[in-house]
């Protein structure tokens, strides 16, 4: 008897589900259309143009370090500015397109020390070592080159200055007689006021030429100060390249 | 025990009776109502009503190709990106700061109470994205993610000349936009409505829309943001919008190889 009456229950309890899933599934079919998903196609992202620090035989990566400047002394450095990394044959992100592009170059110090940064454009000369007399600035030697500062000598304007204090640079405390605080110098415009910019070209062969632009970075003590103020004191120098993304232009069709 | 059988066996059969001809006179009803708006019937005809309320076309390869709803097989036909031949970007049809372009569909409504289709921009989150670090993290795709919110942006209109456009009416994530739909009572179709959504990457923080660009917030929760234009990460190195949204161009650049993004379209009945 139990039997029988649970076994209807099971029974009913199963029709009744049946109806509801029936019920359900009439009504989903009826109010259900579908959605339009319109995907567009697959798009690239175009890379950004990369630069790279080298050092003045432009094999390696810059590795800026200097070291024991005295009052009055002035040292130097070479870098260099290049589209290819140090080593490298080609890359892989242009696409054998003739580019050209703008960059800042910017220096970004601590003043710890009474050092007066200047910046100098360098440029490959013809003239012969043995002949070569000091008009126009240093001369530098580099691999098989010489590398003088270019034409007028005149150092890099800075279009853009600025300090801050909050900044991951910094290191110290404010109220300490001698503040960290970092300088930052931008310099975008090439002596003579050409933009500093870096050329990749691809003749007809295919073969890829890059760039490579040198800079002179003169570091000088600034006359009539104690050096005893500042015997164990340190910089920080960073050196920032950016790359300027020219605006792209619409082509207009020829008629 | 039989005679208990057979009255059960009746009960039930009965009420299961009851039970299909309640769903079958339901269903028709249904039907009838979504097949005319005036309730005159003529015929006991049981028909089911369509439920495909408009035809979405896009254009592929010089011709308009229907999208079929999620419902339907079959391969999906995918929209282009259209945009001009620009310089200074290293190859065609790839996604720069400053680059800008249209979508084009054509929507067809399919009975005659669709009035409307609303076009959506969907959650960056149904976009396929590819990335170049193949270890990029989750918190790392997030950022991007955010940041092609702010960097990428859609319209419902634009006005002036090549490099010098104005855009309006902003296609926000996952809010619809309308546009109105026709129907032809002469010949008794719907109308191909052609629908346009206008794109553009902003090539430098100065050009984004001045809709958006004073709608920019410190605010996490607001419309628009910081972290959609900015890397929460520069933020407090001091540089100005100018140049941190720069840095985020750079970012979005040296991480995202490719990305397909998507729209929903969906008809209004009147």
């Amino acid at each position: 008897m139990k039997q029988t009456e649970n076994k209807k229950k099971y029974i009913i309890i199963g029709i009744m589900l049946t109806v509801c899933i029936a019920l359900a599934g009439t009504f989903a079919w009826y109010t259900d259309s579908g959605r339009h998903i319109v995907e567009s196609e697959e798009v690239e992202v175009m890379a950004p143009y990369y630069l790279y620090l080298l050092n003045e035989d432009d094999e390696e990566s810059l590795q800026l370090s200097i070291g024991n400047l005295y009052p009055g002394e002035t040292k130097q450095v070479i870098i260099g500015v290049s589209n290819k990394a140090a080593g490298e044959t080609s890359v892989d992100y242009l696409v054998g397109r003739n580019t050209e592009f703008a960059y800042e170059l910017e220096l970004a110090y601590t003043q710890n020390l009474p050092i007066t940064y200047t910046v100098y454009e360098l440029v490959e000369t013809t003239e012969d070592q043995k002949d070569f007399t000091i008009q126009n600035g240093l001369m530098h030697v580099k691999k098989n080159m010489l590398l003088t500062k270019s034409g007028d000598s005149a150092a890099l304007t800075v279009s853009n200055n600025k300090e801050m204090y909050d900044d991951p640079a910094t290191v110290g405390d404010e109220s300490a007689d001698i503040i960290n605080y970092v300088q930052y110098d931008l310099y975008d415009n090439a002596s003579g006021s050409n933009d500093l910019h870096l050329t990749t070209t691809v003749d007809a062969q295919g073969t890829t030429t890059y760039d490579l632009d040198y800079f002179l970075i003169e570091m000088e003590w600034q006359d009539d100060i104690a050096f005893d103020d500042y015997r164990k004191e340190t910089d920080l120098i960073y050196i920032i390249v950016k790359a300027i993304q020219p605006r792209p232009e619409e082509s207009v069709a020829a008629p | 025990m039989r005679k208990r059988f057979r009255n059960w066996d009746i009960k039930i059969m009965t009420y299961v009776m009851f039970v299909v001809t309640i769903i079958c006179v339901i269903s028709a009803t249904v039907a009838w109502f979504n097949i005319k708006n005036d309730a005159e019937i003529s015929t006991m005809q049981v028909e089911a009503a369509s439920t495909k309320l408009i035809k979405v076309e896009v254009l592929k390869d010089g011709q308009y190709e229907e999208v079929k709803a999620s419902t339907d097989g079959g391969d999906q036909v995918h929209v282009s990106f259209d945009m001009p031949t620009f310089s200074n970007v290293t190859g065609d049809s790839v996604l720069a700061p400053g680059v800008y372009g249209t979508i084009e569909l054509y929507v067809t409504p399919l009975r005659k109470d669709v009035v409307s289709c609303d076009v959506i921009r969907t959650n960056i989150e149904e976009w396929t994205i590819t990335y170049l670090a193949a270890d990029a993290t989750d918190e790392e795709k997030e950022q991007l993610k955010d940041l092609l919110r702010g960097h990428l942006l859609f319209f419902k209109t634009r006005t002036g000349t090549a490099g010098a456009y104005t855009y309006a009416d902003v296609f926000e994530s996952d809010t619809p936009v309308n546009y109105a739909l026709s129907w032809d009572n002469a010949n008794d179709v719907g109308v191909r409505t052609k629908v346009t959504i206008y794109w553009c990457w902003p090539y430098e923080y100065a050009d984004i829309p001045d809709e958006i660009r004073n709608a920019i917030s410190a605010d996490a929760d607001a419309d628009y943001p910081r972290k959609y234009f900015f890397e929460p990460e520069r933020e407090a190195s001091g540089y100005d919008d100018t140049r941190l949204y720069d840095y985020a161009d750079t970012k979005i650049g040296s991480a995202i190889e490719t990305l397909q993004m998507a729209f929903e379209v969906i008809g209004n009945v009147g």
